[in-house]
């Protein structure tokens, strides 16, 4: 049985916890839960990966597309970012089109990743002008315990650092795609992910848990590369911060970054 | 507590883990709950722990959202508030109602109650009398399956773990627990344990041992363990 | 030529031709739902390095083995290939070198929410519990993107997927309620609702939710001149394919499910549904352990 009316009584405990430092569960501030990620889990796909990010789950898998280019971008590829909230995950969550948390997720997700300029876009043009590789990355939550975010943006770019791109076969000059027959390795040169911070009262917290995402008063998401820059940012909720809060938020985010890249770098 | 060891011992011995749809036996033997009988035969209905004891079969089951029974000690969350009583969640899919007399306080929305279950109609509907509210400490659920092992023979269980922690915890039927004061998260902590390791078998002893080594390793870190 | 008959009477991925695909079924995988189950439902392929002459012979092989060329790797030349066949045919590759291997199958995930009350309100029942049974595939599940929004097809088995659990179920214990089935594909590879249903059944029994007995689904059909078991995509594109999903309750025998597509003889349908009913209890097993087995994960945990 859902416990949602549970939650409003948790809402009080985590605030009056947060209001001495401390979260339900012992993590210190800057702590994440345990994370585990699976790649390769889908065999057609062509790349994918799943996250384990504290009991939330994710899975992500990536698709090739031959498309023609936008028409001010005739020698660009794209990628696109779809999430879905699925029932499954979450007893509040509705079967139906993605509302405006799933694509809110997908378009943060998706601007960490396209702002850090991690994937040149160039590369993927397969005859240009007519021909491009449309990169679909899909987001499935099987199980919300907080922080979709996260959990979504280390699959993203896992799935994508581990995705390889399909052979093309012609037939004079129409290309069609040999599914399951790889030419080479997509090449990422950066590796963006998003990290989340919810405030609770005075308190800035990294990692939300579903309790905390919850109690929050408002969260930020911020997608921070190797050399330190943040790539995208996002604020979410009806509450507000201080722009001191804001500069120790992007302090921490680019060290909390580095944290998270390094076990996307071992599984990659 | 040697006499409650050997009756759990002979229990374990005729408990066993069972799917829906797997014989339990083929006697004429009388039918408890989670059971059902076709062509003879008594069939479990539930996953849990069939048992075949004095002339009778049945499963208790291990999983399952809770449906209130009459005589039930239910806690629950007030969320609804009309004119001749409250709307009360208790963790079911069915609501609860609390008539304004049976509370001595007037109830708002989010506030913890204790209660007990008087009345349950054919579509499970119920009404709760008796009800006292809970201020603060900490709400946690379990399986409300697996409650009979945090409350123990006799209450031996549950007695064990308040005397232990020095917590008061109230426990609700319908797997809602509420705990406050003394070390409340070792209390947590132990029952979380009962609900994982409900079916197997020296749950008793093990769970004291847990409680007074976590309580010792708390005093020896001078861990701000203890609430008040 | 006698080498060549042999062949035939081979399995296009080297299985008995009444022989289930490698099942892999746990329970309680999801945190947040009443009940769940993971099914991983397929065959082991192995990738292995072949010369160019091999290579080229491949293309005839093809006709009637499930083989799949992968192009150039390095020096050689790659293969993928169902394990079991290249237990029983390996020397038509020569000299080759195994580089890998993947699993080619279903993956799905089931979660059971309920008994809890439904939304919209006005679905309920006064006497029973209704079932929903939702199915969706991945985008990424199938070898060319499929858009995320469910298509008629998966609205057709989300509608026979129900059918076939709810009879099962002792609905009149949860009057007012409504018990949800979200069952997602991850990947696919033929039997996409035989997987469902069987994981299904294992997410209710996970759920607490009382049943008669637990389903289990398969596919059985005719594909290359034989009645098969459990068909491949490579079967069900055979050109005699007859495909005959059936859900079966196993102690009574009793058939929730049944769909075929094809065209066949009456007895051959016959033998098909024993060979259906036989599977199903095969299948039926494995649920039970993958229940069980949970309980025992929590054992050795706490040792």
């Amino acid at each position: 049985m859902s416990n949602e009316f549970i939650w409003e009584f948790d809402k009080d405990r985590v605030r009056r916890f947060a209001l001495r430092g401390l979260r339900l569960d012992r993590r210190g501030p800057l702590d994440y839960r345990p994370i585990s990620i699976a790649t390769d889990v889908f065999a057609n796909a062509d790349g994918s990966a799943v996250v384990d990010l504290g009991g939330t789950k994710v899975a992500a898998g990536v698709k090739y597309e031959l498309g023609s280019p936008f028409p001010d971008t005739p020698n660009k590829g794209a990628v696109m970012v779809d999430a879905e909230l699925l029932p499954m995950a979450n007893p509040t969550f509705e079967p139906g089109p993605p509302d405006e948390n799933a694509i809110e997720l997908a378009r943060v997700v998706d601007r960490g990743i396209r702002e850090s300029n991690a994937i040149d876009l160039e590369k993927l043009a397969v005859e240009p002008g007519k021909w491009v590789w449309l990169v679909f990355v899909d987001l499935r939550v099987l199980d919300d315990n907080g922080n979709l975010f996260d959990a979504a943006s280390m699959a993203a770019i896992t799935a994508l650092a581990t995705s390889k791109i399909p052979v093309v076969e012609w037939d004079g000059d129409t290309p069609t795609i040999v599914r399951g027959d790889y030419d080479r390795p997509l090449e990422v040169s950066e590796i963006p992910l998003l990290t989340t911070f919810v405030k609770i009262g005075n308190a800035i917290f990294v990692d939300p848990s579903a309790d905390e995402m919850r109690a929050a008063d408002a969260r930020i998401s911020v997608a921070t590369v190797d050399d330190g820059s943040v790539t995208a940012i996002q604020k979410g909720g009806e509450g507000a911060f201080t722009k001191e809060e804001l500069s120790l938020v992007f302090d921490r985010a680019i060290d909390r970054g580095k944290y998270l890249r390094e076990i996307v770098k071992k599984v990659i | 507590m040697t006499d409650e060891k050997d009756a759990n011992a002979q229990q374990d011995v005729q408990r066993w883990l069972v799917t829906p749809g797997e014989v339990i036996t083929e006697e004429r033997v009388k039918l408890g709950p989670g059971v059902y009988v076709q062509d003879g035969k008594v069939i479990a209905k539930v996953l849990g722990l069939a048992e075949l004891r004095n002339g009778m079969a049945r499963v208790v089951p291990l999983e399952g959202n809770y449906v209130p029974k009459q005589g039930d000690t239910v806690v629950g969350i007030v969320v609804d508030v009309k004119i001749p009583g409250y709307d009360v969640d208790i963790n079911s899919p069915y609501k609860a109602f609390l008539p304004r007399d049976q509370v001595r306080e007037p109830l708002e929305y989010g506030d913890v109650i204790v209660a007990t279950v008087r009345f349950v109609d054919e579509v499970k509907n119920s009404v709760i009398e008796n009800a006292r509210k809970l201020e603060g400490g900490e709400l946690i659920y379990i399986a409300s399956p697996r409650v009979p092992r945090v409350i123990g023979k006799n209450a031996s269980m549950i007695t064990n773990i308040k005397n232990l922690t020095g917590s008061r915890v109230i426990v609700g039927a319908n797997g809602r627990i509420w705990i406050k004061g003394g070390y409340s998260d070792i209390a947590r902590d132990a029952i979380y344990k009962i609900e994982r390791e409900a079916h197997t078998h020296g749950l008793t002893d093990r769970i004291a041992e847990y409680i007074k080594d976590r309580i010792s390793e708390s005093e020896s870190n001078g861990e701000e363990g203890k609430e008040n | 030529m006698a080498k060549k008959a042999k062949k035939i009477d081979i399995r296009s991925d080297g299985r008995e031709f009444d022989e289930l695909r490698e099942i892999k079924i746990q329970a309680g995988v999801l945190d947040q739902a009443d009940g769940s189950a993971r099914v991983d439902w397929g065959i082991t392929m192995k990738r292995i390095a072949v010369s160019e002459k091999t290579y080229n012979k491949v293309e005839s092989l093809r006709e009637q083995f499930y083989i799949i060329p992968r192009g150039k790797g390095g020096k050689k030349y790659l293969v993928d290939v169902p394990a079991k066949l290249l237990d029983k045919i390996g020397d038509e590759f020569g000299d080759y070198e195994v580089v890998g291997e993947h699993f080619k199958g279903n993956v799905a995930i089931v979660a059971v929410h309920g008994p809890r009350e439904p939304i919209p309100r006005h679905v309920a029942d006064p006497y029973r519990a209704v079932l929903r049974f939702r199915y969706t595939m991945a985008p990424f599940s199938v070898p060319e993107r499929k858009r995320p929004a469910p298509g008629r097809r998966e609205i057709e088995i989300s509608k026979v997927s129900r059918e076939a659990l709810q009879g099962v179920v002792f609905a009149n214990e949860y009057p007012m309620t409504a018990i949800d089935i979200f069952a997602e594909l991850l990947s696919a590879d033929a039997g996409t609702r035989v997987t469902a249903i069987t994981a299904a059944s294992v997410a209710l029994a996970d759920a607490g939710i009382p049943m008669k007995d637990l389903v289990a689904a398969v596919a059985v059909g005719r594909a290359y001149g034989h009645l098969v078991a459990d068909l491949t995509k490579f079967e069900e594109d055979a050109p005699d394919a007859v495909d005959f999903p059936m859900a079966v309750v196993p102690r009574t025998e009793e058939i929730t499910l049944a769909q075929m597509d094809g065209r066949i003889a009456k007895k051959d349908l016959d033998e098909l549904v024993e060979l259906g009913i036989k599977k199903a209890k095969e299948i039926s097993a494995l649920q039970r352990q993958a229940l069980k087995e949970k309980y025992q994960r929590v054992v050795e945990n706490e040792q």
